[in-house]
C-alpha cells in the first residue's frame, strides 16, 4: 500500500503534456463528430392530427395557415393531402412561406398523392432566426390536377387563428395539419443550441468553461499537478472533454423536436460531466482512505501493532468498502415504484437520481452483506473494548 | 468600501454565505408564488384548508379573541396574518402575507447553514445544507401555501439552532430561549406538545454531557457563582413558563384551548386523535370506549409488532421521494462519514455507544426479512454509519426520536408529508454535518501541505455555488413576474371585452384580487374547487355570500342558468397554459357526477397566439324541464 503515500506527482512537463495531448484527442474527436452532426426533427412535440380533409380543392385553390415556432432553424414545413381518385397521381402544388404580407419562402413542389393520406414535405433555405415570428404557410394546387384534391385539417386548434380556405377563414378551432421541420448540420445544431441560451454563444461559452473548467480543475488535483500552468493544461482537458461530450450530446438528439429548448439535451450532457467528475472527486478523496489504509498496514509509529487492533482496523476497512459499493450499486440502479406522491410534485416529479445501469439486486445484497461485515466489525470492537478494560483493571 | 467588505467577509468567513443562502431562498421560494403555483389563498392542490387559518386570522382582526385556538393549529400562526388584515386590509393584507411568508420560509436556510457551521466550522457544510434545504419541495410548499406548517418549520429549524447554541455553550439566556423556542414549537401545531415537552425535558441530560459530543463546545469563565441546578433546569423551565404564559393569555382573551382541556390542559385536546389512533389499531375498541390508558396500551403493545412495516412505508413514502437526488445524498453522507473514519487513524472501529448504530441497520436488515426496497435498506445502512462515527448526529437523532415515533405512530391515519418534513429536515442536517465534518478532516490533511491552494479552492467552489443559486432564483423569479405582467396585460384587455353584466368565472391558480381590481367585473374564484370566493368590486374582498343561495341546488348547471337569467353574462379566465380551456368541471354544489360545462371563444387576444376572451356557453333552453 506504499504505493498511495509514496506515490510522487509526474513531472511538470510530462503531465501538462499527457493533459495537452488528451485534449488535441478530444478536439479532434469533436470535429470528426460535429462534421457528422445532424438533426432532422420536426419543431412541435406533438404531431398534427390530419382527421379530415379541406376541399375538394380544384387547380388554383388554396388553404392558408399561420404557426409559430419557439427554436432557430426553420427549413421545411410538412403537410398532408389525398385526393379521391384510387391510384396514386403526380400533384404539383406551389408553396409559398408568407411573413406579413412578404413571401419570404416560395417553390413549386411535385409530388405524388393517393386515396390514403399522404406526407408532403416542403424543404427550402433555412430561416435562421424565427423566433417570434409570425409566417403564413399557402398551399396552391397548381395547374393541371385533373383530380380534386384535399388537404388535411386538425380540429386540435393548436396552431394561431384557423385555415383560411380560397381566402375564407374556415371555423377558430380548424387548423391546416402542419409541421414544422428542421433539418441542419454540423455547425448550426452547435449554434442552434447557443441561441437556446441566455446571451447566445457567450452563454455557451460560459457554460462550457464554467463544467468545462470545473472537471480539468478536479483532474489536475487528481493528477496533483503542482503549479498553475499544469493546472490550466489539465483545465484545458477539461474544456475539451466538455466539448466532446456536448457534440455527443447533439448526435444523440439528432430526432428529438427542439431538443435544445425542451431540456432534452442538457441531462444527458450533465449526466455524463456529472459522473466524470464524480469519478475524479473520488479519486481524490480516495487518497484519504489510501492513507489510512497505509497506515494500518505500514504503521510508522508502531502505535497499531496489536493483532487484535490490525485486524479491527482491516475489518472497518473492508466494511468501509462493500458499504460503498452498496451506495454506488443503489446510486446506479434503476428507479423505484413510487407509492406516495407529493401532489404538488405529480407533474413535476422528485428525482432520486437514479442511474439506471443496474438491477435492484445488487444495491439489497451489498447493503444487507455489509450489514453482516458492519456486525462483526461491532462484535470485534466491543470484545476489544472488554479485553481492554479488564487488562487495565488487571 | 470594497476593502472594507473584503475585511469583514474575511472576518466572518460565514456572513457572506448566510446572506447569499438566504437570497437565492428568498427568490426561489418567491417563484412559484408570483407564478401562483401556490399561493396563502391558493395551497396548489384545492385541499382548501388554508381559508380556516385566513378565517380565523379576518376574525382576529375585527377583534374576536375567540378566533384563536390551540386545536386548530394555526394560535401562534393566525395573529401575524390577522396584524396584516388589520394593518392592510383583506387584498393588501394577503398579498403583504404572501410576501411575508416567503421570507420566512427562506429563513429556514441560513438557519439550517448556521446550524451546520457551529457544528463543523466549515462553511462548504453550511453551503451543502443552505442548497438541500432551498430544494426541499415541502418546505418550499408548505412554507407559503397558507398552511401553518410553516411556522412548524420554522419552530423546527429554529429549535435546532438554539440547541446547537447552547450544546456549544449553554449560558442560562440561551437555555431560557431555548425552552421558549421549544414551547412555540409545541403550541403551533397540536400534537406536536408530546414531542416538544420530550425534547425539552431530556435537554439537560444531554447538554451535561455536551463535551463528549459537540466538536466546538466552550467552557464557561470562572465567575465564582454556581449556577449548575439553574443551568441544568433552565431549558424544560422556560418550556414550562412560556408554554404556561401563553396558554393562560389565551384563555384570558378569550381563546380557546380545545374539547377536553379541561382535565389535562393542551395535553387531552387531541383526543379525538387518540380514538382514531386506538381504534385503527385495536379494532376491538369502540369509539365511545376509549380511554387515556387505551393510547397508552396500544403504544407499548400493538404498535411496536407494526413497527417494521410502518418504518420502511414511511421512509419509501415520505422521505426518499421529497429530497431531490436522495441516492446521491445518501451517497454522500456516507463517504464523508469515510474520510471521518479515516481521520481517526488509530482507532477507526466505533465506540461504544458508537455501536448502539447497529442497531438500526442490523434489526432491519438482517431480522427483518420484508426489506425489499434498496432506498429502505440504504437509508438504514447511512444513517448506522453516521450513527456509529458521528457523535453529535446521534444526539441530533435522539432528539428527533419522539418526532420520528409519533409521525411512525400516526403513519396509518394523519402523517402527511408536510409532518415528516422535520425528518427530512432531520436528514439534511445529518448529511450536511458529515460533508462539514469531511471538509474538516480534509482539511487538516492538506494544513501542512497546500493549505493555502485547498482553501481557494474552497472559496472558489463556495462563490461558484452561491452565484448559481442566487441565478436560478433570480432567473426564475424573473420569468414569474414576465408571466404575472403578461397575465396583467391579458386581463386589462379581457376587461375591454366585457360588458357591464359581466360575471368572471376562474380557476384557482389566480390571484382573485388582481383579477377584480384589473377587470372591475365580480369574479368567482377557484370554481373547480367549490368556489371558495365571490367577490364584488364594492363588496367584502372575503367569503362567498354571493354564492350561498346556489349551495343548495342540485346541479351545477341550474347555478350558471340561474345567473345568465339574472342578467349575468358569464365570462371565463384561467391563466396562460400553452392553449385555452374547452371546459372547467364546476364544484359549486357538488353534484356527482360533477358535469363539465363547455366554453366558448368569444374573441381573439391580439398580445398572444391561441389566447382568446372565453365564455361559459349559454346553460339557458338546456335544462331538463
Amino acid at each position: 500500500m506504499q504505493f498511495l503515500t509514496r506515490y510522487k506527482p509526474p513531472s511538470f512537463a510530462r503531465s501538462s503534456v499527457v493533459a495537452l495531448a488528451l485534449a488535441l484527442g478530444a478536439v479532434l474527436a469533436s470535429l470528426i463528430l460535429l462534421w457528422s452532426v445532424s438533426w432532422n426533427a420536426p419543431m412541435y412535440a406533438a404531431p398534427p392530427e390530419p382527421i379530415f380533409g379541406i376541399g375538394p380543392l380544384v387547380s388554383g385553390g388554396s388553404v392558408e395557415q399561420e404557426f409559430e415556432v419557439a427554436g432557430s432553424y426553420l427549413t421545411g414545413v410538412e403537410f398532408f393531402a389525398r385526393t379521391e381518385a384510387e391510384q396514386s397521381l403526380p400533384a404539383n402544388f406551389i408553396a409559398r412561406l408568407y411573413e406579413g404580407e412578404v413571401i419570404v419562402r416560395q417553390d413549386e413542389l411535385e409530388t405524388r398523392i393517393g386515396p390514403d393520406v399522404e406526407s408532403v414535405r416542403w424543404n427550402f433555405d433555412a430561416v435562421a432566426d424565427p423566433v417570434g415570428r409570425r409566417f403564413r404557410l399557402q398551399v396552391v394546387v397548381s395547374e393541371g390536377m385533373t383530380q380534386p384534391v384535399f388537404l388535411m385539417a386538425s380540429l386540435t386548434d393548436m396552431l394561431p387563428g384557423s385555415a383560411v380556405t380560397n381566402g375564407i377563414p374556415t371555423g377558430a378551432h380548424i387548423d391546416l395539419a402542419g409541421l414544422p421541420w428542421r433539418e441542419i448540420r454540423r455547425l448550426d445544431p452547435l449554434l442552434a443550441t447557443a441561441a437556446s441560451l441566455p446571451g447566445g454563444i457567450a452563454g455557451l461559452a460560459v457554460l462550457m468553461l464554467a463544467v468545462g473548467g470545473g472537471l480539468g480543475y478536479v483532474m489536475s488535483a487528481v493528477a496533483r499537478s503542482p503549479g498553475s500552468r499544469e493546472t490550466a493544461a489539465w483545465m484545458v482537458l477539461g474544456l475539451s472533454v466538455a466539448g466532446l461530450v456536448l457534440i455527443v450530446e447533439l448526435h444523440r438528439s439528432g430526432e428529438l423536436s427542439l431538443p435544445e429548448r425542451h431540456f432534452r439535451l442538457w441531462p444527458g450532457f450533465f449526466r455524463t460531466m456529472g459522473l466524470l467528475a464524480g469519478t475524479a472527486l473520488a479519486a481524490v478523496i480516495a487518497r484519504p482512505v489510501g492513507r489510512l489504509i497505509d497506515n494500518i498496514s505500514n504503521s510508522p509509529g508502531g502505535r497499531t501493532k496489536d493483532w487484535r487492533e490490525r485486524s479491527l482496523s482491516s475489518l472497518v476497512i473492508v466494511a468501509v468498502l462493500v458499504t460503498l459499493f452498496a451506495g454506488v450499486a443503489y446510486t446506479l440502479d434503476g428507479p423505484e415504484l413510487v407509492f406516495v406522491k407529493v401532489p404538488i410534485f405529480e407533474s413535476e416529479h422528485v428525482s432520486q437520481g437514479d442511474v439506471g445501469l443496474l438491477e435492484h439486486g445488487p444495491a439489497r445484497a451489498a447493503a444487507k452483506a455489509a450489514t453482516v461485515v458492519w456486525l462483526v466489525v461491532g462484535s470485534g470492537a466491543l470484545l476489544y473494548q472488554i479485553s481492554t478494560r479488564r487488562r487495565r483493571m488487571t | 468600501m470594497l476593502k472594507a467588505i473584503t475585511v469583514w467577509g474575511r472576518q466572518n468567513p460565514i456572513a457572506p454565505v448566510l446572506i447569499g443562502l438566504y437570497m437565492a431562498a428568498a427568490l426561489a421560494r418567491a417563484a412559484p408564488v408570483i407564478q401562483l403555483d401556490y399561493a396563502p389563498w391558493w395551497d396548489g392542490v384545492g385541499y382548501g384548508y388554508a381559508d380556516l387559518w385566513t378565517g380565523e386570522a379576518l376574525r382576529l382582526a375585527g377583534g374576536d379573541f375567540a378566533a384563536l385556538s390551540f386545536y386548530s393549529e394555526g394560535l401562534l400562526f393566525v395573529p401575524a396574518q390577522a396584524m396584516l388584515f388589520r394593518l392592510l386590509g383583506v387584498a393588501s393584507g394577503m398579498h403583504a402575507w404572501a410576501v411575508f411568508l416567503v421570507l420566512v420560509s427562506a429563513a429556514i436556510v441560513p438557519i439550517a447553514a448556521h446550524t451546520v457551521y457551529l457544528i463543523t466550522r466549515q462553511p462548504i457544510g453550511a453551503l451543502a445544507a443552505g442548497v438541500l434545504t432551498i430544494f426541499d419541495p415541502v418546505s418550499a410548499w408548505f412554507g407559503s401555501n397558507g398552511w401553518s406548517d410553516a411556522q412548524t418549520f420554522l419552530s423546527v429549524a429554529g429549535t435546532c439552532w438554539v440547541f446547537v447554541l447552547c450544546a456549544r455553550k449553554p449560558t442560562i439566556p440561551r437555555l431560557l430561549l431555548l425552552g421558549a423556542v421549544l414551547a412555540i414549537l409545541a403550541l403551533g401545531h397540536t400534537t406536536w406538545l408530546y414531542p416538544a415537552t420530550i425534547w425539552a425535558l431530556i435537554t439537560p441530560v444531554l447538554l451535561a454531557s455536551r463535551k463528549k459530543w459537540f466538536p466546538g463546545a466552550q467552557d464557561f469563565p470562572d465567575s465564582g457563582i454556581r449556577r449548575g441546578w439553574l443551568r441544568r433546569a433552565a431549558a424544560p423551565l422556560g418550556f414550562f413558563a412560556v408554554g404556561a404564559l401563553i396558554t393562560i393569555s389565551l384563555i384570558s382573551v378569550g381563546g380557546a384551548i380545545g374539547d377536553g382541556a379541561e382535565s389535562a390542559g393542551p395535553f387531552n385536546v387531541d383526543r379525538n386523535n387518540q380514538r382514531v389512533l386506538v381504534v385503527t389499531y385495536d379494532q376491538s375498541i369502540e369509539w365511545d370506549e376509549w380511554t387515556p390508558s387505551d393510547t397508552v396500551r396500544v403504544i407499548l403493545t400493538i404498535f411496536p409488532s407494526r413497527i417494521p412495516d410502518l418504518v420502511p412505508s414511511f421512509i419509501h413514502g415520505h422521505i426518499a421521494n421529497a429530497v431531490h437526488f436522495y441516492r446521491w445524498v445518501l451517497l454522500a453522507t456516507l463517504l464523508a462519514t469515510f474520510v471521518v473514519i479515516a481521520g481517526r487513524r488509530q482507532n477507526p472501529w466505533p465506540s461504544r455507544w458508537g455501536l448502539l448504530g447497529l442497531l438500526i441497520p442490523g434489526y432491519f436488515l438482517l431480522l427483518e426479512p420484508r426489506i425489499e426496497v434498496p432506498t429502505v435498506a440504504l437509508t438504514y445502512l447511512t444513517i448506522g454509519v453516521v450513527w456509529m462515527y458521528i457523535p453529535v448526529a446521534r444526539v441530533l437523532m435522539v432528539l428527533f426520536g419522539p418526532i420520528f415515533g409519533i409521525l411512525i405512530l400516526y403513519l396509518p391515519l394523519t402523517t402527511q408529508p408536510r409532518h415528516s418534513n422535520a425528518i427530512v429536515f432531520l436528514l439534511i442536517l445529518l448529511a450536511s454535518i458529515a460533508i462539514g465534518m469531511a471538509v474538516g478532516q480534509v482539511k487538516r490533511w492538506y494544513q501542512d501541505v497546500d493549505s493555502r491552494r485547498f482553501m481557494a479552492g474552497q472559496r472558489m467552489l463556495i462563490s461558484a455555488g452561491l452565484i448559481v443559486l442566487v441565478g436560478i432564483g433570480s432567473v426564475s423569479t424573473a420569468n414569474a413576474i414576465g408571466e404575472r405582467l403578461a397575465e396583467g396585460r391579458y386581463l386589462e384587455w379581457l376587461g375591454e371585452q366585457m360588458g357591464e353584466d359581466a360575471l368572471l368565472i376562474t380557476v384557482a391558480d389566480v390571484d382573485p384580487w388582481q383579477v377584480l381590481a384589473v377587470t372591475g367585473r365580480p369574479v368567482i374564484y377557484d370554481v373547480e374547487n367549490g368556489a371558495r370566493l365571490a367577490i364584488k368590486p364594492d363588496g367584502p374582498k372575503w367569503g362567498n355570500e354571493f354564492l350561498s343561495e346556489f349551495r343548495s341546488y342540485d346541479d351545477e348547471e341550474d347555478v350558471f342558468r340561474t345567473l345568465e337569467q339574472r342578467g349575468y353574462s358569464l365570462w371565463f379566465y384561467a391563466p396562460w397554459g400553452g392553449a385555452e380551456r374547452q371546459w372547467f368541471d364546476p364544484t359549486l354544489v357538488g353534484s356527482s357526477p360533477r358535469p363539465r360545462i363547455q366554453l366558448v371563444r368569444v374573441a381573439e387576444y391580439p398580445g398572444q397566439i391561441g389566447r382568446a376572451a372565453m365564455m361559459v356557453e349559454s346553460q339557458i333552453g338546456t335544462g331538463r324541464d
